[in-house]
């Protein structure tokens, strides 16, 4: 009961917090809060949404089951960042300066191309899909189990899915990143605190846990883990593909349009991904202790609730709490973007007269379909669901070389974004379906082929055509700026190059 | 450093080559062992540590350079309304 307590105290405070934010009128505001949010508010905005509550439950598989493996996520969290440092700066003058909202619509004013807006909106929707039904599934999971089975699964989905649906749709960004400070404070201190505790409960400390670890399970501490043969390449792949493809979720990449500046997002490119790894370590030296235990061992994906139901009812309640924290920040991120996403890049292209209000009405109701249509299919089996979502790493990894490319290379151009993007889903998504020999037995996975395949077809597809035009021009909006650095603003330095982007376009 | 082509090249580069370090094989392998344990950690887990920690130093360094070039400075003034309007009549 005392969990369910916890949880209502955590609800009340997001809601209060948030307050002042409901009722945004302005599209722009809520799409992208209108870049109003400072260094802290963005790297524990990145930090909450990124890490999702299902690392607790469906991914402990790899920590408690497998043991060192689950540290891949700490190099690919890192290289993650990689990425955020590479677009800062394009992203966030581009982006201030064409009012965008989305990364769709932003390669649509690279590639001046409404259709790589289209394909690049919809492969953000339908790879993210997964991971919204799995982080319902996981609230659901928490509440029926933080309870003793009072709640059952699907009320506690139901609760965690009104929530959501009621201050994303009400506030927007403004909302969700308000919410994410919190969640993602509660989740750093709070969190890492308590699975400290835990470690300390369980083993004695970390010295003595990793002591009975040599001593008794030597085989968690190497990769690839008990009873399993994999060749070092898996390790790769699986730390490429994930840290190339971690920063082009949309409802991770669009935080970037709520900066208030370049430093701002470079700072959080700094703070976002360490505050992420003491985090991380924790649960993974954690996971791996509880290895030595069989309860933990044979049940992984309940192991941490386990654990902390053993150790007592307030580090239960507070572990329920963090865990849907960590949900309720990705899910938020999540709905906001997809609505957004919905309305700016999908029923805009379609239907271009559209007027604010109307754009946010969409923005608003699909947040209630999408919320209807995931309660509906919340019903499917968790472990297909894993399944799926490590799939969609697979296919929003190709967005990749669009978005690198795309701001680092004046030569890349819309049909090899348009032809790389759609081909080398293709390859990656029939490889990792068909699963033929050589993926298992050389043990890089299908994306990497994908994005090999991408990467290739724009490039030569970059060398068959001359720069455009609109491409120069994006150029000169980077170089006035960076030669006007704090001092003027670009349109008062150069109002010719101003009109004529207006006319390129 | 000043151009920020040529740096971002060079601290993107020297990123890879530390991701690398933790995770292609063959370079990966030779930490892939219990032994010597360092503080207390067995050596795999040290190497990734060790490898994430210069990581987040040079982040930093690059931040720093970023910052005495005022790189980070950089800001600009939206469009106004009138010219996005007609930004979208022209496209």
């Amino acid at each position: 009961m005392l969990s369910i307590i916890f949880i209502v105290i955590f609800f009340v405070i997001v809601f209060a917090i948030n307050a002042k934010n409901f009722g945004v009128k302005s599209f722009e505001e809520y799409a992208t809060a209108r870049g109003s949010f400072g260094v802290l508010a963005i790297s524990l905005a990145v930090f909450s949404t990124w890490y999702v509550g299902a690392t607790f439950t469906a991914f402990a598989g790899y920590s408690v089951g497998y043991g060192f493996i689950g540290l891949y996520v700490l190099t690919y969290a890192t290289l993650t960042m990689l990425s955020m440092y590479l677009v800062a700066e394009k992203t966030y003058i581009w982006g201030k300066k064409y009012h965008i909202g989305t990364q769709a619509e932003l390669m649509d004013l690279r590639y001046k191309s409404s259709m790589v807006r289209l394909v690049v909106g919809i492969a953000g929707i339908v790879f993210t899909a997964p991971w919204l039904l799995m982080e319902w599934i996981t609230q659901g999971v928490i509440f029926n189990y933080a309870t003793n089975g009072l709640i059952s699964p699907v009320v506690g989905m139901l609760i965690g899915i009104v929530v959501v649906l009621a201050y994303v749709s009400l506030g927007g960004m403004k909302s969700v990143i308000t919410a994410n400070i919190f969640q993602g404070a509660f989740m750093f201190f709070v969190g890492t605190g308590v699975m400290l505790y835990m470690i300390f409960k369980f083993s004695g400390g970390i010295a003595a846990g990793m002591d009975s670890l040599v001593t008794n399970h030597p085989e968690t501490l190497t990769f690839p883990g008990p009873g399993w043969e994999l060749p070092t390449a898996f390790w790769t792949s699986i730390i490429v593909t994930s840290g190339l493809g971690g920063f082009m979720w949309p409802w991770v990449y669009n935080k970037l349009f709520a900066s208030d500046s370049i430093r701002s997002i470079k700072q959080s490119a700094l703070i976002a991904p360490i505050i992420g790894a003491i985090f991380y370590v924790v649960f993974q030296l954690l996971g791996n202790i509880l290895y030595m235990n069989d309860t933990a061992r044979n049940k992984p994906e309940e192991a941490y609730m386990w654990a902390a139901g053993e150790v007592g009812p307030v580090v239960l309640a507070l572990m329920s709490t963090i865990i849907m924290a960590t949900s309720i920040a990705t899910v938020s991120g999540i709905i906001q973007a997809m609505s957004t996403s919905i309305s700016r890049d999908v029923a805009t292209v379609i239907k271009k007269d559209i007027s604010e209000k109307t754009a946010m009405k969409i923005a608003r109701i699909s947040v209630f379909i999408i919320g209807a249509i995931c309660a509906v299919l919340a019903t499917v089996d968790v472990g297909a669901l894993i399944n799926i979502a490590l799939l969609s790493y697979q296919g929003i990894i190709m967005i990749f070389p669009v978005v690198i490319l795309g701001l680092y290379w004046k030569r890349a151009n819309k049909e090899g974004a348009l032809a790389g993007m759609i081909i080398g889903t293709i390859v990656s998504m029939t490889l990792t379906v068909t699963e033929p020999a050589f993926i298992t037995n050389l043990g890089w996975s299908a994306g990497v082929y994908g994005l090999i395949t991408t990467t290739v077809i724009m490039l030569i597809a970059g060398y068959a055509k001359p720069v455009e035009a609109h491409v120069e021009d994006l150029w000169n909006d980077i170089e006035t700026a960076r030669s006007n650095k704090k001092s003027a603003p670009l349109n008062a330095v150069d109002p010719a190059l101003a009109s004529t982007n207006l006319k390129n376009k | 450093m000043k151009s920020i082509g040529k740096r971002n090249l060079f601290f993107a580069a020297s990123f890879i080559v530390l991701v690398l370090l933790a995770s292609f094989p063959g370079l990966f392998d030779f930490s892939n062992k219990i032994e010597p344990r360092i503080f207390s950690l067995p050596f795999s887990y040290f190497w990734q540590f060790f490898i994430n920690i210069l990581i987040f130093l040079l982040l930093i360094t690059w931040y720093l350079v970023d910052a005495k070039y005022g790189d980070l400075d950089i800001d600009i003034e939206p469009l106004t309304k009138v010219q996005l309007q007609e930004l979208e009549v022209r496209k």
